[in-house]
């Protein structure tokens, strides 16, 4: 590992942006379409694209904005998903996941946008010293924007044995038409594909294994023993994880079953 | 929850996403949870997002958010370009009134210069310091605006009048765009923004000096 800088960015960084903005146009023009994603950390493209901007080298700088919001260009028929940004956008589908009108897609757009601006401003001087950081504030402020509330904490919920209840995903496809809907009598036949669907897309087996028992049954507690039920062990002791990393999984779990449960709706829709 | 006006949080924050990027830390994220629990949450969901880049996402959702960027950035190249150079903005569909100049997109206009040989040629300048006035117009006092028109005057030759105009037409801009509660990122004085623009000791005084001065330099 290589020493940071005084603001925490590693050395290397600091080295591949200098060396990146010596370039004169057309070699830096080809550098940033071409060069592989670790040889281009995101951050150093941010500080790129601010540098550029900021001398007037707008046609570089798009170039690099391109490269940093969109992706490699001949990477677009094989990929086709966000290169640098996938992080963000999945997390601005799990913010819009718990809004009715469903907007991850515009959410994602629009913090791309307070991110590009931000950059070009003295918001952005220091963004590439804590690149995810800085981002992660601009969806917040896009969420609050178009919402005009805070952000849900999306995914997390507090370990409260005395209200701890399984998610009662059927339950919700129903009350939500958003959400899909489902004719109750299908409700065993649903929870039978939702347990196979999760059992075959997740990748970690312990996924599954946590999803199930969360969302199906009587669920265990996380991290906290319940005194008035001993012999429940929580997940973190039973599994030997921390408990992030049980929330991790379950919140994977709950978007597999969600995803799961739009494919249902799609095949089995509502008379 | 995440915002601006928590310094504490968004130190936490980056301290999770260095060691994630140079340790693959997973660990740390719970020492601070356990010694910040008022913000175990939010530490949580932020360290959840950054991990998320395997997450599944509906089919499609990935190009379609490609092609989407694709388009706005097309746009958004074009529209900055011609802000800046002061060239006529393009058609992009919608027509309607051009969106209000801020102060560095009117120096660079009238100069045709790129923004960092303007700032650069202003005495006691910077980029984050003409971002600031620009955005916050309302809390910059009448001194220190002549005191930029002054500088704008010696290295550019801009018209000074002109200068102190585009402060009073941005004022009502900045107040519609003014935030506040937990999103409010306004500075509430004239010395919070100086604070914000990180100016050397010495050129932070001469602009507080030029706030009390109501005949600086003129």
């Amino acid at each position: 590992m290589d020493q940071p800088t005084t603001s925490g960015w590693p050395a290397r960084n600091e080295e591949r942006f200098q060396a990146l903005m010596r370039l004169e146009d057309n070699p830096l023009a080809g550098h940033v379409r071409t060069a592989p994603k670790d040889d281009l950390p995101d951050s150093v493209l941010a500080r790129a694209y601010r540098e550029l901007w900021l001398a007037g080298r707008f046609e570089m700088a798009n170039a690099v904005a391109n490269r940093l919001f969109g992706g490699r260009p001949d990477l677009d028929s094989g990929e086709a998903e966000p290169e640098y940004m996938r992080w963000l956008l999945v997390t601005a589908y799990a913010y819009a996941r718990k809004s009715p009108s469903r907007e991850g897609p515009d959410l994602y757009q629009s913090t791309l946008r307070q991110i590009l601006r931000a950059l070009r401003g003295s918001q952005g001087a220091q963004a590439h010293t804590a690149w995810r950081s800085f981002c992660y504030d601009r969806l917040n402020d896009a969420w609050r924007e178009r919402t005009r509330k805070d952000p849900v904490m999306v995914e997390l919920e507090k370990e409260d044995p005395s209200s701890r209840q399984p998610l009662m995903l059927v339950d919700q496809a129903i009350e939500y038409p958003w959400q899909g809907s489902v004719a109750p009598d299908h409700e065993e036949e649903l929870t039978a594909f939702l347990q196979d669907r999760l059992r075959a897309k997740a990748k970690d087996p312990l996924v599954a294994e946590i999803g199930l028992d969360q969302f199906f049954g009587d669920p265990s507690p996380i991290d906290v023993r319940d005194p008035e039920r001993p012999d429940r062990v929580p997940l973190t002791e039973r599994l030997n994880l921390g408990r992030f990393q049980v929330r991790r999984r379950k919140d994977k779990a709950r978007l597999i079953l969600k995803l799961a449960l739009e494919e249902w709706t799609e095949h089995n829709p509502r008379p | 929850m995440p915002s601006a006006n928590e310094p504490v949080l968004n130190s936490l924050f980056a301290q999770i996403e260095h060691a994630w990027e140079e340790h693959s830390d997973t660990e740390l994220v719970e020492q601070l949870a356990d010694q910040y629990p008022e913000y175990a949450e939010d530490l949580f969901a932020f360290f959840s997002a950054i991990l998320s880049r395997d997450d599944e996402l509906p089919a499609g959702a990935g190009a379609a958010a490609v092609r989407d960027t694709m388009a706005w950035l097309e746009e958004e190249h074009a529209s900055a370009r011609a802000e800046r150079v002061g060239a006529p903005a393009p058609a992009l569909g919608a027509s309607g009134p051009s969106p209000p100049q801020d102060l560095l997109s009117f120096l660079c206009s009238e100069t045709g210069k790129p923004p960092l040989v303007v700032i650069n040629g202003m005495e006691d300048t910077t980029s984050e310091l003409l971002d600031l006035f620009s955005r916050y117009p309302h809390v910059v006092p009448i001194g220190a605006r002549r005191a930029v028109a002054v500088r704008a005057q010696r290295a550019h030759g801009v018209d000074p009048v002109r200068v102190r105009r585009k402060f009073d037409e941005a004022i009502p801009l900045a107040m519609a765009a003014s935030r506040t509660g937990a999103y409010g990122a306004v500075p509430a004085s004239y010395e919070e923004l100086l604070d914000r623009a990180a100016l050397p000791a010495d050129v932070r005084a001469r602009w507080l000096a030029f706030a009390s001065d109501a005949d600086t330099e003129e």
